[in-house]
């Protein structure tokens, strides 16, 4: 058996001996995987987008808990539902000992009309204390869409529904809603801040206001629907530069869903121990969104890995297989010298490993390059179903990437291995009498 | 089994071919011994089966009836890999048009049945250097096929098929792609070389003068022997 030395060495000059078309198969393998891996940087990135957005501007947070059958039933029955100051209390305790360093922010939403005094809208609002909505927003904290603790009715309007009732910061309004008994309540409150939720479907609709006002309006003094969990090490720097801010968005992994799903498991372990009725639930499970968009892109990745595999195999296969058909006779002069039929499928193999090794190391550069470019070149657009542009950004997915270059390897051997082994085991009289 | 059997026993070897649909019966039942040493000359006419002798001799082929011992062993049924480690460590090649390994210098070429058997790269490397020396190409070690003529590759294939101190070197036609002054230099180093090392030597080859040189030349006509024969000199030896 040759030493891995000679090996290497000799697919090297092999390689060499057929330089346009091992350029050619390097350059297919190189734009191939150079592809699949700027495309997992991209979805990748656009995976940390969404998923920061949903946890800090949505402020679904990391974990979120209600009631049992919050979710199908509190629109009907929203007193039943509601949790009280003793139970908030309680399961404060329970969370700060399963997660210490966790934050748990009490929220009350209401939904009602907001009135400039002459015409009305509805409106969907998310009560919340001011700090904890800091707290909560991690990284967006400095931008707009704060509430001020010494603001007591003071509330942040969606721009869309400060659009549709021309209602400008430091303006009033009037808000109706109804009580948790079904009665109704008015209170009057001041515009402190105008926020672009960014979502076309929530931008006309969306108020954020004290958590004490709403409980007031609601009749729930003392009282929460919604615990969200922000789990240590999860608010961001609160940059006030936008770009700085949006790359931390592309840059800063959320919890992944084994994470998650553990924590969720042992908290509601931890509930039912205590005997209290609770639901919890992951962000992924929170955020439709960012499900819908994640399938979507893991189904468009799939698909193009596999269309870019077919393509660098089939690619690889030719390669070897017109150069097994060239060297048909030096195979059967080191098999009559006494290499075995592994050693001649070996020689070939380590070739396609060597052509797949080149071919992804050119790739990796390329994919740095263009990700150096594009993410300099500050590239914006308007996702479908949003209202603001945001940069392109790609980002480095490891995991993905090493997985098409496992793929790519795996196959590159396979697509080699078969004319070698045929190659191999042809008679050797004969391929020593082929010309 | 024999104490000190014949390096080479044949009995009743046929081998046929299938062109198209008819049979071609390269060789009728073949009975031959060849022993330890002796250099060997295989000739006779076009289709006689020369060839297919001389690839059943060097078990790059197998016989469709008959039985073939090489060094006392009966070689029918053993493995692929057991036929090729017999190749690489007791059977060297000499090929008509060299069948040199292109991107291999001369020293890399020499080396590869070493390096095939797995010895030490730098063992490979002394050995092989050695071997270019005895035939007379210590200059040019490290020089690729195609910067070589005809003689000094096949003289680089000699030394490739004796680095591995075999005990049969088969030469197909080994002068066949050479000028006369050339072959007679080639076969000059088999001869040569048969004696130092006692290798068993056997080539074929159509060319009368090289025959005149060789003790015991074997003639086939239509896939038989149909002459034996020794020189007086090596007829005594034997």
């Amino acid at each position: 058996m040759m030493s891995s030395f000679g090996q290497i060495s000799l697919a090297w000059r092999n390689l060499w001996r057929n330089r346009r078309r091992s350029a050619v198969t390097i350059l297919s393998l190189a734009f191939g995987f150079a592809a699949v891996a700027l495309f997992a940087g991209y979805t990748s990135a656009v995976y940390s987008a969404l998923s920061n957005a949903a946890i800090h501007a949505e402020l679904i947070g990391h974990l979120t808990i209600n009631r049992s059958g919050w979710q199908t039933e509190a629109k009907l029955h929203p007193e039943k539902y509601l949790l009280s100051a003793e139970e908030i209390q309680k399961i404060t305790g329970i969370v700060a000992q399963r997660l210490p360093g966790a934050r748990l922010v009490p929220k009350l939403s209401a939904a009602g009309l907001l009135s400039n005094g002459r015409s009305s809208t509805i409106f969907i609002a998310t009560g919340i204390a001011a700090d904890d909505l800091d707290l909560l927003r991690g990284p967006f904290r400095n931008a707009p869409g704060s509430l001020h603790a010494d603001q007591p009715q003071g509330v942040t309007v969606g721009q869309g529904l400060a659009d549709v009732l021309g209602l400008k910061v430091g303006d009033g309004a009037s808000v109706l809603v109804s009580t948790v008994h079904g009665q109704a309540n008015a209170a009057d409150v001041d515009v402190a801040d105008e926020v672009n939720t960014g979502n076309v479907a929530t931008n006309d609709k969306l108020m954020l206001m004290p958590l004490a006002l709403v409980q007031n309006l609601m009749d729930a003094g003392g009282r929460a629907e919604t615990l969200t969990v922000l789990l240590p090490g999860s608010a961001g720097a609160g940059h006030a530069a936008e770009a700085d801010r949006m790359r931390d968005m592309y840059t800063r992994a959320a919890p992944g869903e084994a994470l998650s799903s553990q924590l969720r498991d042992q908290l509601r372990s931890d509930f039912q121990q205590a005997g209290m009725d609770l639901e919890v639930r992951t962000w992924q499970e929170m955020s439709a969104f960012f499900r819908q968009v994640k399938g979507m892109y893991d189904m468009i990745f799939a698909l193009m890995l596999a269309v870019v595999l077919a393509i660098v195999v089939l690619s690889i296969a030719n390669a070897m297989s017109m150069s097994v058909v060239e060297r048909t006779r030096e195979i059967g002069t080191m098999r009559a010298i006494g290499m075995r039929r592994a050693g001649i499928t070996r020689m070939f193999v380590s070739e396609a490993l060597m052509l797949v090794v080149v071919g992804t190391v050119a790739g990796l550069l390329l994919t740095a390059l263009t990700r150096y470019g594009v993410n300099a070149a500050d590239i914006r657009y308007v996702p479908p179903g949003n209202t603001m542009s945001v940069p392109i950004y790609i980002g480095f997915d490891l995991p993905r990437t090493a997985l098409a270059a496992a793929a790519l390897a795996g196959l590159a051997i396979l697509a080699a291995y078969w004319p070698a082994r045929r190659a191999a085991r042809h008679p050797i009289i004969e391929s020593l009498g082929h010309v | 089994m024999e104490s000190n059997p014949p390096l080479l026993e044949l009995s009743g070897i046929e081998r046929e071919f299938a062109l198209g649909e008819t049979r071609i019966h390269a060789l009728r039942g073949i009975d031959l011994r060849i022993e330890r040493g002796q250099f060997v000359a295989i000739w006779g006419p076009s289709g006689s089966g020369k060839s297919t002798l001389l690839n059943l001799l060097g078990l790059i082929d197998a016989p469709d009836r008959g039985v073939l011992r090489f060094d006392g062993q009966d070689v029918h049924g053993l493995s692929d890999d057991a036929l090729s480690d017999c190749r690489n460590r007791k059977i060297g090649f000499v090929f008509q048009s060299f069948n040199l390994i292109p991107v291999m210098t001369a020293l890399e070429n020499v080396g590869l049945p070493l390096q095939v058997q797995g010895v030490k790269p730098a063992e490979v490397r002394r050995r092989a250097t050695e071997w270019l020396q005895h035939v007379g190409l210590g200059q040019f070690l490290h020089f690729r096929p195609d910067r070589l003529s005809g003689g000094q590759r096949q003289r680089v294939a000699i030394a490739r098929a004796l680095v591995g101190q075999p005990r049969l070197l088969i030469a197909d036609e080994p002068t066949a792609n050479l000028d006369s002054q050339t072959s007679q230099e080639v076969i000059d180093l088999i001869e040569k070389l048969n004696q130092e090392t006692g290798v068993t030597c056997i080539f074929t080859t159509h060319d009368p003068r090289l025959l005149a040189r060789v003790p015991r030349q074997l003639r086939l006509q239509d896939g038989l022997i149909s002459q034996d024969s020794y020189t007086d000199h090596a007829q005594e030896a034997a």
